[in-house]
């Protein structure tokens, strides 16, 4: 057995499951160390908290959608104990599916307008969606007590226990925390929290890679709003009163501060923002309650301004361990998955015809034709703005044209939005690489991966057996990736601390987990060394030996030369020639157009 | 019914300035000023100590030390704006809009929680020195001050739109509005210029409040959170980034709201304002107005 030494130890500790362990090992013998009813009661609501801030972290830290009426959803989770319980009796388990069904239903009601806008309305929305459920509370007077709020509502039960003390709602609490970081946890660690990281980071890339943002935002904010619903309901019990001070504008920004303060993205961060808030409020009360607001603006404006990732920044999710290294040969493709592709004889298996597109005053492409077959590589030359990019962005979708028509395995592109292309196997990279920021090399190549999982949040919360199959066998397949374009060295490395040359291969790599049939390269070769190109070149030629198509825009004539079956060469919006390789090049058209004139 | 359209006008004034700093910062830097809204209440405050002193100099002139007072505090609330640029933006300016945005509203609730620990956390009532009679007009009636907050709004809004329109200034900060790397090549200082907005924000903010204040009698900290709510509303109803926009806006908001008191009770204007904010950007986000190119700030 090897020995373990301390730094081993160390490492072992900043794992999760230990310190994780620890936590809820003590968490575990609290009551039983110190039975006070003070302390306990300050820990349930130190729980409370960490339930808010962990639920709002999935909103504000994974899919950076600023919400600012996150109390809101705890107002309707307290609010709907309070009217039910007060008007008809029913009891804390009979209102929790009915507080989280009307969460759910008004995040819908706020999100779906506002999540297509750009980020800052939400902001906004959600901060006047919080202030109008204020005003509701307070003003409502026949629902809702008005300010003076509702109280004897039926006491809970819990296996013929009534739960009226501090102690007795301290294993609730525990219990729905536990559930919240695990349901939490497992999202981020797959396909839906990488989609949901890939939105903050870059929309763009996101929908390239087949992410329907305005879905997966939805899904985050009614994800981070039933958190706060259940545990508001929960809440009025413990409290034995809802009343409206409980649910201000201050009470959202305090859950806020307290994730942005423990550190966006991070779970732990998040847990120790909101026992941190309690505990501060604690110190407060009596002596300086009115400084509250002061201590945390300023320590959040610290926070914002000297220490950006919070006091307990988010790490790495999958990572690569070495032990796994195989010595099998590297698969850049996979097999079941290329076999299970239809292969239908279509005359080509992208054709572009007569697409224009104008900019304003500008006629960046006008009645350009392609066609590009299966297994082919074809290159479009031509000077800076003669339309190449602009090419690509008409055929992944983030361009629409203005005439001409688009085929992809002879169906109509025209109706299908960037994401569904991605789903065909329309993959591409862009012209300065889009990886994630905050996800290292492994999880890029797996969010690329984003289109083969099917299993929906529901799924993965509960940790369904087929999904962490499937997690697992992509996880294998990004890595098998990664270790076809030498990138196995740099699998934990964040693309900020990539070479040039590593950071457009790992591009492609997140093309490549897409299992694309066609894969779109806006200027791969840019920036690399000779030697980096000459290997780019046989890896484009590798994986056309695949089956896989390449459209490949490049100024790098040696690579163009090297690689294509056929190039066309575009000029100010125009084709001006088209065919083999030598016979373009040397094109009159061709030369006057590089050469000017 | 008159009565009402005359109250929604003056309230629409307060919006317009409101709207208009929301207006000018995110035309520049396309972030949502939420700082601007805590100084609407930071000149409510500061008018609150400024118009009773220079009431006590200029016996007997209780407009002009009103007047001065509106100036002074519009000057002070601007300059506030411009540290605030400095301390809570310029730091920032690279980072994700997230943190700017997180950053102005810590500003926000900053500034609120020093006037509630300095000041009081109660509504403070709001003595002016000038002779504010009631008017009668076009079948209804109005007070001086409500008088004078409809004028101040309009001058402003006058000065302003002048402003960006004719001056130096104004060509750079339309120049940054359009294109930040061209205007920055044109050499225009983006830097200074974003200040100055940031300043000029601060100071229609500031002096909205006094007017609002000294208008209705009352201040308290939290006084900017529900009128600043309408005040962006005010903007993205009428079109961000646009000086007539954010005219249009506050005015038709004011009405609105005010048209709507006869089926609802005052207290719940804030629902019509943000229900309304919900339709505007559900169905035209961009706003009531199309922008010009012109007149974008």
């Amino acid at each position: 057995m090897r020995s373990i030494g301390p730094i081993a130890v160390a490492r072992r500790f900043r794992d999760p499951r230990w310190y994780g362990g620890a936590a809820l090992l003590a968490a575990v013998l609290l009551p039983f160390l110190v039975p006070s009813s003070y302390v306990l009661d300050i820990a349930d609501d130190m729980m409370i908290w960490a339930v808010l801030t962990v639920g709002l972290n999935l909103v504000v830290g994974y899919s950076g959608l600023l919400d600012l009426g996150y109390i809101a959803f705890f107002a309707i989770g307290g609010y709907t104990f309070g009217v039910l319980g007060t008007k008809l009796g029913m009891t804390m388990w009979e209102s929790i599916p009915i507080a989280a069904a009307l969460v759910t239903v008004s995040s819908v009601v706020i999100g779906i307008p506002t999540l297509r806008l750009k980020s800052d309305y939400l902001a906004i929305m959600t901060l006047g969606f919080g202030e109008i459920i204020f005003l509701t509370a307070n003003n409502l007077n026949g629902l809702t007590g008005g300010p003076n709020g509702l109280y004897q509502m039926p006491v809970p039960r819990l296996f013929g226990l009534t739960l009226n003390e501090p102690g007795q709602f301290y294993w609730l609490l525990l219990a729905v925390l536990l559930v919240a970081v695990i349901v939490v946890s497992r999202l981020r660690g797959s396909h839906v929290g990488r989609a949901w990281l890939a939105i903050r980071q870059d929309d763009l890339a996101a929908r390239a890679s087949g992410v329907e943002v305005v879905r997966y935002k939805l899904l985050a904010y009614m994800g981070g709003a039933v958190w706060a619903g259940l545990v508001g309901v929960i809440f009025a019990a413990k409290q034995t009163i809802v009343s409206p001070t409980s649910f201000q504008f201050s009470q959202s920004f305090y859950v806020l501060s307290a994730v942005i303060i423990g550190g966006m993205g991070s779970v732990p961060g998040a847990i120790a923002g909101g026992f941190l808030f309690v505990a501060i409020s604690e110190c407060l009360q009596g002596v300086a309650q009115t400084y509250s607001s002061v201590v945390f603006s300023v320590a959040l404006l610290a926070v914002i301004l000297l220490r950006p990732k919070g006091l307990w920044p988010a790490s790495a999710h999958a990572r690569y361990e070495s032990a796994a290294l195989s010595s099998s040969p590297a698969v850049l493709l996979d097999a079941e998955a290329a076999a299970s592709r239809e292969r239908q004889a279509y005359p080509a298996l992208l054709s572009v015809e007569r697409l224009s597109v104008r900019f304003g005053g500008v006629q960046a492409l006008s009645e350009v034709s392609l066609s590009v077959g299966s297994s082919e590589i074809v290159s479009v030359i031509g000077p800076n703005g003669a339309g190449k990019t602009t090419l690509l962005n008409l055929i992944s979708g983030f361009v629409r044209p203005d005439a001409g028509k688009i085929e992809f395995q002879g169906r109509s592109l025209s109706r299908l939005k960037v994401e569904a292309r991605a789903r065909l196997g329309i993959a591409r990279t862009f012209q300065t690489p889009r990886l994630l920021a905050t996800l290292n090399v492994l999880e890029n190549v797996m969010q690329g991966a984003h289109v083969s999982f099917t299993a929906g949040a529901l799924s993965v919360a509960l940790g369904l057996s087929a999904q962490r199959r499937r997690e697992r066998a992509r996880r294998e397949r990004a890595i098998e990736i990664l270790r076809a374009l030498d990138l196995l060295p740099v699998a934990n490395s964040l693309p900020t601390q990539l070479s040039y040359g590593d950071e457009r291969r790992c591009e492609i790599a997140r093309c490549l987990a897409l299992e694309p049939l066609i894969i779109l390269l806006d200027e791969p070769a840019a920036g690399m060394s000779a030697k980096e190109t000459d290997d780019l070149g046989e890896l484009l030629l590798r994986v056309r030996s695949l089956g896989v198509t390449l459209l490949l825009i490049d100024h790098d004539m040696s690579l163009v030369g090297k690689v294509s079956d056929r190039v066309v060469a575009l000029d100010r919006g125009t084709q001006v020639a088209a065919g083999s390789v030598e016979a373009v090049l040397r094109d009159p058209a061709v030369v006057q157009s590089y050469l000017g004139g | 019914m008159l009565q009402e359209l005359l109250n929604g006008i003056v309230v629409g004034a307060s919006y317009t300035l409101l709207a208009l700093g929301f207006s000018i910062v995110y035309g520049l830097i396309r972030l949502i000023n939420f700082a601007q809204v805590s100084l609407y209440t930071l000149g409510a405050y500061l008018a609150l100590y400024l118009t009773p002193l220079f009431a006590s100099w200029l016996p007997g002139h209780g407009w002009v030390a009103f007047s001065l007072s509106v100036a002074v505090c519009g000057l002070l609330t601007g300059l506030v704006g411009v540290l605030v640029a400095a301390f809570a933006w310029w730091p920032i300016r690279r980072a994700p809009t997230i943190s700017m945005l997180v950053s102005s509203l810590a500003v926000l609730i900053l500034i609120e929680a020093l006037i509630e620990v300095v000041v009081s956390p109660l509504p403070m009532v709001v003595k002016v020195p000038v002779d504010n009679r009631v008017h009668e007009a076009l079948g209804g009636h109005y007070s001086s001050l409500q008088a004078a907050m409809l004028v101040g709004g309009v001058a402003l809004t006058f000065l302003l739109y002048n402003f960006i329109r004719f001056t130096k200034f104004g060509r750079a900060i339309r120049a940054t509005a359009s294109n930040v790397d061209s205007a920055v090549v044109l050499g225009v200082n983006v830097t200074s210029t974003t200040f100055v907005v940031f300043g000029i924000a601060g100071a229609l903010a500031g002096v909205s409040g006094v007017l609002v204040s000294s208008t209705y009698g009352v201040a308290s900290f939290t006084m900017g959170e529900i009128v600043g709510l309408k005040g962006f509303t005010a903007a993205v109803l009428g079109g961000m980034g646009s000086v007539w926009g954010a005219v249009v806006g506050g005015f038709t908001l004011g009405i609105i709201e005010s048209m709507s008191t006869f089926l609802l009770p005052s207290q719940w204007t804030a629902v019509v304002a943000f229900g309304i904010l919900i339709l505007v950007l559900a169905f035209r986000p961009t706003g009531l107005l199309r922008t010009r190119a012109s007149d974008r700030a």
